[in-house]
């Protein structure tokens, strides 16, 4: 005994449906409670062992086989109906989404950002002190004697002091050079950015701008050392391999002996180019530690020597990311600071991330 | 500090080229500012015969001149009065580059006649303003020779910067000195020293009033007298350098004491004897005495100033200046002569006081050679003699305080411990015997005398910079400089906090800014009464350290208006100053926000900031920095910056972390901003305790398996009731179970009581060890309605 169904003429019958409702139709006729599955069932049981094993097993396949059939076919209705309806659904993407504005890191940020990378990789440590200093930080011990031009009103910004002497602006970050080397015993390593004031104001200076100061205390740096590391500072900063440099006698109180380093650089479309060319650019200014300095830190200089040196930030800013108008850096232009800005992301690790 | 080539090759023998001296100067400190040398400017125009000088056809005032060069014969059209035929002129060819005028000469027709080429006037070479026609040459020179052989043109001048140190290269003989030591030429003996006896006793004697302890301020004054000189033009080629180097000549007296101040770096002064009344004393000024100076300004003196004085009046300002009344002119018949020693200091106190400066002060407070009081007077006779004839008296000097020279030992290896190149004893005393030391060698050590003239010289670490500039800085050699050993924390815990915040708040939309710390004190005052004045500032509005950070940013708001930009993000990180603080300053992460939030965009909500939306902000930060902001406490502000009722601080612990809220109207309107502008303030040192890290590893991830259950409930509250107190509240039954405590609706208006304001709480509870059950709910659901209703005086709305 065989069923009298064909379970290719069911698949048939249910894929020429069109609507859910059709489907329905033969799934009742076939699964309903009165169908034609469910009443063979019943019969089932007239049947012998064998048979009803047999019969049983039939069935079954056929009910898997219609119903996955009818789901099968009801997606498929769904979903071209479903297409049918997004058809109608379009909007007009390209209009404007609500813009997220980005924040930008300034460059003056940016610029100690890198600084502070490349000398972490050679394990200086970033100090910092209070912009405003007492006169001996700032000028006496750092070998600045009472009468220096450097110390006129012209020159520095004085505060009051509450006991009537007066306070200075810091003119340059070396006072923090003084606070670490009362503070600590050598070895040091340290670097210091930090805002310095000066009383200036042209198109080339302001009176607030941002140095980095280096200093190095041990008993056998160099002024081989000094150099070496300028240079490498220089290259890593600049992401150049080949530098084109100079390191000149020049002259500092705090230092002997002292240098100034220029690095070469052309200019092509007004745009610098660091690194090589005929023109010179001085960057910044060195030395070894002047014994007197380190004796006013209490250091013993017959036991201990060490190196220092200083830039402007602004200017390595400026060369860095081609910024030409210095008074920009401190403005509050939004345009600007969006334009010569960073994305917090923009690290300035190796790898960038 | 100015110089021609010829000039230096006075002193310098040398076979060495412009470049190569210019090179050196560099290498050794004395840094080359410019180089100007003429003869690649001038190498076109040579002289030219003017063969024919015919009048214009179609011009009254141009003639058409026939002009022969050494480049054959061109016609050419001249305005000038003085061509005239038979003359000889300077002629520039076509193509050349007139220096004067910048122009690039080219073929020209001027009316219907051609003309090729150009005699030229000074001015159109450059060398003076004289226009009123063409140089006209002495006959003698051959057509062909070279305009700056004519002019004398052709001795390169070098300007170079003097560092504050070296005040001997204040002369062209330290300068040559300097180069003589690195073995590019040799010193050559200075002509201008001889010892000329005087004929007769001064009739003016030198005095001082400076003894014992205030010696020092004028250590003594030297000089003689000279009769029956004649004064007159100095000689061509004395003029040429003093011109070169950008000094006008005056007469043969006033040129030698401005070129011995060059040669030698030796300030001198002439005066007219005759008028002169008695002897000369340099003594203290009183009080407002007055000294009519060269310069012709009366000056007022103090009476810490030096002055020179005889019975009468004052002849001059120590240092600085002489006195107009016994200057020397063409008619001075008799001269007297002044070579003194000042201190330094009060040179320089003087000049400033004065404000006025010139050659003598600039060398004087630079230091001196001690010893060329005596040999000041040598030269200075020589030159004299030499120029205006004459009879030179005996020498006259007050007692000179006595030079102390310094000695000291140098230990020969510091070269290598200090400057890291190896150099030989034997160059290393080389190169101080040429720069004037006395060496005395001895096994490791040299026993050095200072020169007197390198006062700048105290110890070990100056000759190590001696030895080295002039060995060459670019002979140092490199190191390896990367250090492998210790791993330095690069940053402490408060910096990481104040250099990491700057990404955390760009991160959140903010523009970085870097403004001013000062500000102007009658916007200051608004915000603080202890506000660190300025005393010198540079400008009015800029002459107060700025109390807060939050006006410098508003400027912000209408600075950018012009633009069409009404809305704005920024935010600065830096100090704010005030005497109240410790320290006088503290760092701080300042932000303001304005305007439409999200631009006006046609899918938005035209909101604008307000205090929820940079709180919002506020926390994103915090959070970022690790801060724990459940556990912050709110606390009223109590300075003016901000909306009394719209504002918060923020505490943990002892410590204010941040201040926010919208700003007060009365700054906003001190300012003219009449936007709504809110503030965050972030003290980025309190925020050191979160940012050490003393390990990397996390805790365990509690993946708690049970069904997480969520309750609403609405209180009705007094207005006075704050949030974040019944949030607190209800957290507090059960830190365990209670997950989470939101806020999702705020009503005050008509449809509730007056003073009551309804609030809609969502508690999400979390089950620890088995599902809740639903009397479990039922139960802290009570829990917390209770504890509202009791700590509150809140209803429950149903």
């Amino acid at each position: 005994m065989s069923l009298s169904v064909d379970s290719v003429d069911i698949k048939k019958k249910i894929d020429n449906c069109k609507t859910i409702k059709e489907i329905e139709v033969i799934r009742l006729e076939y699964l309903g409670k009165k169908g034609l599955i469910p009443s063979e069932m019943k019969l089932l049981g007239k049947l012998s062992v064998d048979q009803k094993k047999i019969k049983g097993q039939e069935l079954n396949k056929l009910k898997t086989f219609i119903e996955d059939a009818v789901n099968d076919h009801k997606i498929l209705i769904e979903n071209k109906k479903l297409e049918e309806k997004l058809k109608n659904e379009s909007i007009d993407v390209t209009l404007p989404h609500n813009e997220k504005v980005i924040g930008k890191i300034h460059p003056i940020s940016q610029t100690i950002f890198s600084i502070i990378e490349i000398f972490g990789s050679l394990n200086y440590s970033v100090e910092a002190g209070p912009d405003i200093e007492s006169d001996f930080n700032n000028f006496s011990a750092l070998n600045i004697p009472p009468h220096h031009p450097a110390r006129e009103m012209q020159d520095t910004f004085y505060v009051n002091n509450n006991n009537g002497e007066d306070n200075v602006l810091r003119t340059h970050t070396s006072p923090v050079q003084v606070r670490t080397m009362l503070k600590s015993k050598p070895p040091i390593k340290i670097i210091v950015p930090g805002r310095t004031y000066r009383s200036d104001s042209d198109s080339t200076h302001t009176p607030m701008f941002h140095q980095v100061e280096g200093l190095v205390v041990n008993k056998d740096a160099t002024m081989a050392d000094l150099k070496s590391t300028l240079i490498l500072f220089l290259k890593e900063f600049f992401e150049i391999d080949n530098l084109k440099y100079r390191f000149r006698p020049s002259y500092f109180p705090f230092t002997e002996p002292s240098a100034e380093m220029d690095v070469a650089y052309t200019k092509k479309n007004n745009v610098l180019k660091i690194g090589e060319g005929d023109d010179w650019l001085e960057i910044l200014g060195c030395g070894m530690v002047n014994p007197k300095v380190l004796e006013n830190c209490n250091i013993d200089s017959s036991v201990y020597q060490g190196f220092a040196f200083g830039m402007g930030i602004e200017r390595l800013s400026m060369l860095k990311y081609g910024i030409t108008d210095m008074r920009g850096l401190f403005d509050l232009n939004l345009k600007w600071l969006d334009h010569y800005g960073f994305s917090p992301l923009d690290l300035k690790t190796r790898s960038e991330i | 500090m100015k110089f021609t080539l010829s000039w230096l090759k006075d002193h310098l023998d040398t076979d060495k080229d412009l470049d190569t001296i210019v090179d050196t100067l560099t290498n050794i400190g004395l840094e080359i500012e410019s180089v100007e040398d003429k003869s690649k400017d001038f190498n076109d125009f040579t002289v030219a015969e003017v063969l024919k000088a015919e009048m214009h056809p179609d011009a009254d005032r141009l003639k058409v001149c026939t002009v022969k060069s050494i480049d054959g014969t061109f016609q050419v059209v001249c305005g000038a009065p003085n061509a005239r035929e038979g003359m000889k002129g300077i002629f520039a060819p076509e193509n050349s580059f007139i220096p004067g005028t910048k122009v690039k000469l080219k073929k020209s027709n001027i009316r219907g006649v051609e003309s090729c080429g150009m005699l030229v006037s000074e001015r159109e070479m450059g060398i003076s303003d004289e226009h009123d026609g063409i140089i006209e040459v002495d006959l003698k020179y051959p057509v062909g020779e070279k305009f700056i052989k004519v002019f004398n043109l052709n001795d390169p001048v070098i300007e170079i910067n003097i560092t504050p140190n070296r005040g001997d290269c204040l002369s062209i003989r330290g300068v040559a000195r300097d180069l003589a030591a690195t073995g590019l030429g040799t010193l050559k003996e200075n002509i201008l020293i001889k010892n000329i006896e005087g004929t007769f006793d001064s009739p003016v004697k030198w005095e001082k009033d400076f003894t014992g302890k205030e010696e020092y301020i004028c250590p003594g004054v030297a000089g003689r007298y000279f009769k029956n000189v004649t004064n007159k033009e100095s000689p061509k080629w004395l003029q040429q350098r003093l011109k070169a180097i950008g000094l006008r000549p005056i007469s043969a007296l006033v040129d030698i004491t401005n070129y011995i101040t060059y040669d030698l770096g030796r300030p001198l002064h002439v005066y007219d004897a005759d008028k002169i009344s008695g002897n000369l004393k340099m003594r203290y000024a009183k009080e407002n005495e007055n000294c009519l100076t060269l310069d012709e300004e009366k000056r007022e003196c103090t009476k810490d100033m030096i002055v020179i004085s005889d019975d009468k009046q004052l002849h001059g300002i120590g240092g600085i200046m002489g006195g107009l009344d016994s200057s020397c002119s063409l008619d001075t018949k008799n001269v007297f002569l002044e070579t003194a020693l000042f201190d330094p200091i009060s040179v320089t106190k003087t000049g400033r006081h004065l404000k006025l400066q010139s050659d003598a002060r600039y060398r004087f407070e630079r230091g001196i050679d001690p010893t060329s009081i005596n040999w000041g007077v040598q030269a200075a006779t020589k030159m004299i003699l030499d120029l205006c004839g004459g009879e030179a008296s005996k020498p006259v000097q007050t007692s000179i305080l006595e030079h102390k020279k310094v000695m000291f030992d140098f230990n020969t290896d510091k070269i290598k411990s200090l400057g890291g190149v190896n150099v030989s004893k034997d160059k290393q005393k080389f190169i101080l015997e040429s720069l004037g030391f006395n060496v005395l060698e001895k096994v490791n050590t040299f026993t050095i005398t200072v020169p007197s003239f390198r006062p700048d010289i105290e110890g070990e670490a100056d000759i190590v910079e001696e030895i080295l500039r002039i060995y060459g800085f670019d002979q140092i050699p490199l190191t390896n400089v990367s250090d492998q050993n210790a791993k330095n924390i690069i940053l402490s815990s408060e910096l990481k906090s104040f250099y990491k915040i700057k990404r955390a708040i760009a991160n959140t939309g903010y523009l970085e800014a870097v403004t001013w710390s000062f500000m102007d004190e009658k916007i200051a005052k608004l915000l603080s009464v202890n506000s660190i004045k300025i005393k010198n500032p540079i400008s009015a509005d800029l002459d107060v350290m700025r109390p807060s950070n939050i006006p410098n940013l508003l400027v912000a708001v209408n600075q950018n208006k012009s633009k069409m930009i009404t809305c704005g993000k920024i935010f600065e990180v830096g100090p704010i100053f005030d005497e109240s603080l410790e320290d006088k300053q503290v760092n701080v992460a300042t932000g303001i926000a304005y305007g439409n939030i999200s631009g006006n965009n046609w899918n938005s909500s035209k909101k604008n900031f307000d205090v929820f939306a940079i709180k919002s902000d506020l926390m994103l930060i915090l959070k970022s920095l690790n801060t724990p902001i459940d556990n912050l406490s709110y606390e009223s502000i109590s300075n003016k910056v901000y909306h009394p009722g719209k504002s918060s601080s923020l505490r943990i612990g002892k410590n204010i972390i941040a201040n926010f809220g919208e700003l007060n109207p009365i700054l906003l309107k001190s300012l003219n901003i009449s936007n709504i502008v809110v503030a965050f303030e972030i003290f980025t040192e309190t925020l050191a305790q979160f940012q050490s890290k003393k390990t990397s590893t996390k805790s365990a991830f509690d993946n708690n398996p049970f069904q997480t259950v969520e309750r609403d409930f609405a209180f009705m509250v007094p207005k006075s009731i704050k949030a974040n107190h019944i949030v607190n509240k209800i957290k507090k039954i059960d830190k365990k179970t209670i997950n989470k405590v939101s806020i999702f609706d705020v009503y005050e208006g008509e449809k509730i009581a007056n003073e009551s304001k309804s609030i809609a709480i969502r508690v999400q509870l979390q089950p620890l060890e088995k599902t809740f059950s639903d009397e479990e709910i039922e139960n802290i659901s009570n829990q917390i309605i209770d504890i509202v209703i009791t700590s509150f005086s809140a209803t429950l709305r149903k």
